[in-house]
């Protein structure tokens, strides 16, 4: 009974208006008084009857009241009803439709164009809680880097060491043979990662996934905080948040890091894009406005006397950095596919002499392939020689023999997922599945065990969102940016996704998942980091940069 | 250098922006000026506009009947057929899609006003509004067509793409300046009305100023090919081709051949006798300008995006994945 934990002081917390429903039978006199002086919250309006279950609640703690960072949006929150909700819903809505917001699902029959869902009560995180956060996803991705790149430049010290079954690596089907001797600057193979991260019952952070290969949802990122700034102006003056629009700069920053020592301080940057009916060509159009930098097509790029050129009006003209935004197996028909359309023919061969990188490098999927992350906390400590600040979900890999017989047992309390697959695909979650699912599943597990992975089941944390005419607790999880050139850059915050069904668990957009704006906090009495140089003079500002 | 393929992009988007407002114009002025006659005048002058912009036979061949021809039917099929490519709607959907493909590089307002432009038509019912309130649909058009050509002129940076999408514009409205002096005015059956023919190209009040109200053929045909100050005139367009070609020739040598179909039709407009040609045979002159503005499109088109011209370049390189020379 939620009535039996709440103290007098958490009720006043919460509000007069749902003291008084949670009071239901007493009288107005028997009402809490307030201490003196104490400011309280008022929780009503869209948040009225608000009620988080049995999992962690980033807003309200397991007795209803407000967790401190929250006070003043759920304050707004209360002060509206429902019509301006959705007022401010529709406004938000008609924005991301009219400036062409949008990304493509592409088994929809409405249409390939689906614009995208924002959800409006935002998530924030503090800032001793982002530093965390920063450190222990830097430090994966430190690691993960160190291996790759000592997988395929380097002496394979992991593999000879036993850390990982050389087996598992070389089956992989992200493994990529053609990467080797094909060196990146820095060793930075893998230059934006976007790593998936939830929290548990507890709330502390888990990472569940890793993305290597190419990671999307930034461009959202940096729309979500423009619409935010559009529809709740005022919040943003009672709080110093973050700003993210300069990703444009500290990718491009980034990207310029690692161009090939031929080319000159300003190199040649593109963006390749398999073209504008890709489900992310707003993210690559969006990138390379940002960046300032050309977006190609593979029809547009060639390859001559092992250098890559983009076709101009001129003739053509050199390329030294290409941020690719399509799979590896597209990327050169000479070495891949052979059906591709979308790459460029011997572009491979370009990289391997060394006059053109390719961002992220050739061959990451290895170490995103699901039955390989949980070795990477043993790649923390083997690499970086620390303890791992951000530990993994308790994960059984289904060619061992015990870990799966165990797993068969209790296949109804687990999650299920397939190896290879991404957007939230062929993943099984146990007590939400039926028997005919599990058999299945049961079966797929038996017949191809290096194909799966068991995870225990996280009830992912939650937050208010829109449902029907208020506010409800729906679930989510974070994928913050890390970019990696001469050093490695958390992008403050990162992309909140949120399951927008009652006790879903999935948030992938192409499962009907919405978004939420997402602040990370200054610290007290700091600015926030804003990346600019205002007055400063440019000079020193760029030796502080380097 | 601008990217060969996002400069036909632009190219086209340029072409199609002229032709969106010029349609919408072009029928907001005939539907206007037909609701004054009876029925078979109104479609004699509705079967000139389709004649103008060179549908007639394709129109004919969606008709079902000879008497399809109908001033409801005309209208939608210049405007809302989805399946005429050379609709108000199809016009805005390409010039949409292709500023779609070089958002990247455009203002932002820019991509934001043609997808609005997009959104607005799409969701309106607009075979119904042709019947109900046309002159408003028009309007509102012809204002998002002005509201781009706005934004391209104060936000657009003069790069190439800018180059490109002006070019397209140009040589897209002197096609069409052409093709309404040589249907509209010197058509074999009929022909517009004169103020009607000026409002088609929106250069009346501009005539009435500068030459007045004698309506004279060659006279007028003339001002509408050779008038520097009028932005619509077949030289005034050129002219700024030229410059822009001019430009891009700097750091494109392969423009070269389009330079010089573009200086030999200014020439015959600059230093031509223009009336006396006319009146000499003007169906031969007005077809050697216009097959002159067409070939121009044709050149910048081959030479500037079709990269078999770009220099030390392999013929195995020019089509990705082709099976070699």
């Amino acid at each position: 009974m939620l009535m039996d934990r709440i103290s007098y002081r958490k009720i006043y917390q919460l509000g007069p208006e749902l003291g008084r429903i949670l009071n239901h039978g007493r009288s107005e006199d028997s009402a809490p008084v307030a201490p003196e002086g104490y400011h309280a919250a008022v929780v009503k309006g869209l948040l009225d009857g608000y009620r988080p279950g049995p999992w962690f609640d980033e807003a309200f703690d397991a007795d209803g009241a407000v967790r401190p960072p929250y006070e003043r949006v759920v304050e707004r929150f209360a002060a509206i009803d429902t019509d301006e909700l959705h007022r401010i819903e529709q406004l938000v809505a008609a924005e991301f439709r009219r400036q062409g917001i949008t990304f493509t699902v592409y088994s929809d029959d409405e249409g390939t164009e689906r614009t995208w869902p924002m959800d409006l009560f935002p998530r924030i995180i503090e800032a001793s809680e982002w530093r965390h956060l920063e450190q222990g996803l830097a430090q994966r991705i430190g690691a993960l880097n160190r291996f790759l790149d000592d997988l395929y430049s380097g002496e394979q010290a992991a593999l000879n060491d036993g850390i990982v079954p050389r087996w598992l690596v070389v089956s992989s089907q992200g493994f990529e043979r053609n990467a080797f001797g094909i060196d990146v600057p820095f060793g930075a193979r893998c230059m934006v990662a976007g790593i998936d991260v939830v929290r548990g019952a507890d709330g502390s952070y888990a990472v569940l996934e890793d993305n290597l290969r190419n990671p999307s949802g930034i461009s959202y990122v940096v729309e979500n905080r423009t619409a935010m700034v559009k529809a709740f102006p005022r919040l943003f003056n009672d709080h110093t948040v973050h700003p993210v629009d300069q990703y444009g700069r500290l990718l491009r920053a980034t990207l310029t890091d690692v161009a090939p020592p031929s080319a000159s301080d300003d190199p040649n940057i593109v963006i390749l894009t398999p073209g504008v009916f890709n489900s992310a060509y707003f993210e690559h159009a969006f990138l390379a406005r940002l960046m300032g930098v050309e977006l190609v097509e593979g029809r547009d790029l060639v390859v001559d006397d092992q250098g890559v050129y983009a076709r101009t009006v001129g003739g053509i003209s050199s390329v030294d950095v290409i941020y690719r935004r399509i799979d590896d197996a597209f990327l050169d028909p000479v070495s891949f596919r052979p059906d591709s359309t979308l790459g460029v023919s011997g572009l491979l061969a370009a990289a391997r002499a060394g006059t053109v990188t390719i961002c992220n490098a050739i061959g990451n999927g290895v170490a995103d392939d699901k039955a390989f992350y949980p070795y990477v906390p043993d790649l923390i400590r083997y690499y970086m020689n620390e303890k791992p600040l951000l530990p993994n979900v308790a994960t059984y890999v289904m060619w061992d023999d015990d870990q799966r017989a165990q797993s068969l047992d209790r296949l109804d309390e687990l999650v299920v997922k397939p190896v290879a697959e991404s957007g939230g695909y062929g993943i099984v979650i146990g007590p939400r599945a039926g028997e005919q699912e599990l058999e299945a599943a049961r079966h797929q597990i038996e017949g191809d065990p290096r194909g799966w992975i068991t995870q225990e089941l996280v009830e992912l944390s939650s937050l208010p969102a829109q449902a029907g005419t208020g506010l409800a607790p729906r679930h989510l999880d974070l994928r913050p940016f890390v970019l990696t050139g001469e050093r490695t850059r958390v992008f403050p915050g990162g992309l909140t996704r949120v399951a927008m069904r009652e006790g879903s668990l999935i948030v992938n957009s192409s499962q009907g998942g919405g978004s939420k704006d997402t602040w990370v906090l200054a610290d007290d009495n700091a600015d926030a980091d804003t990346g600019r140089t205002d007055g400063a003079d440019p000079e020193t500002a760029r030796k502080q940069e380097a | 250098m601008i990217l060969a393929r996002h400069a036909e992009a632009l190219y086209w988007a340029g072409r199609q922006l002229e032709r969106s407002e010029h349609t919408t114009r072009a029928l907001d002025v005939v539907a206007r000026n037909t609701m004054h006659y009876r029925i078979p005048r109104a479609l004699a002058e509705w079967g000139l506009l389709l004649d103008v912009f060179g549908l007639t036979d394709r129109f004919r061949a969606t008709a079902t009947t000879a008497v399809d021809l109908d001033r409801t039917r005309v209208a939608d099929f210049l405007f809302a057929d989805a399946t005429n490519p050379g609709s108000v709607v199809s016009s805005v959907r390409q010039l949409r899609e292709n500023i779609r493909t070089v958002r990247d590089r455009v203002p932002v307002e820019l991509w934001e006003e043609a997808n609005r432009l997009h959104l607005d038509l799409g969701a309106v019912d607009a075979a119904h509004l042709l019947h109900e309130g046309p002159y408003e649909l028009f309007s509102s058009v012809r204002r998002g067509c002005q509201t781009i050509s706005g934004v391209v002129a104060e936000a657009m940076p003069r790069d190439d793409g800018y180059t490109f999408f002006d070019s397209g514009r140009m040589i897209e409205r002197s096609i069409m300046t052409c093709r309404v002096i040589r249907f509209g005015l010197f058509g074999e059956a009929r022909h517009f009305d004169h103020a009607i023919l000026l409002r088609l190209v929106s250069s009346l009040q501009a005539y009435r100023r500068m030459v007045g109200h004698d309506h004279d053929r060659l006279a007028l045909a003339a001002f509408l090919l050779r008038t520097e100050l009028v932005p619509r005139s077949v030289l005034s367009c050129l002219r700024r081709v030229d410059d822009h070609l001019e430009t891009l020739q700097r750091a494109a040598p392969g423009m070269a051949p389009a330079r010089q179909v573009c200086g030999r039709i200014r020439s015959v407009l600059e230093f031509g006798d223009t009336e006396r040609s006319l009146a000499d045979d003007h169906a031969r002159y007005l077809l050697e300008i216009e097959s002159g503005v067409l070939d121009l499109g044709h050149m910048v088109a081959s030479y500037a995006f079709n990269p078999i011209h770009s220099t030390g370049l392999h013929a195995q390189f020019v089509r990705p994945g082709g099976s070699g020379p």
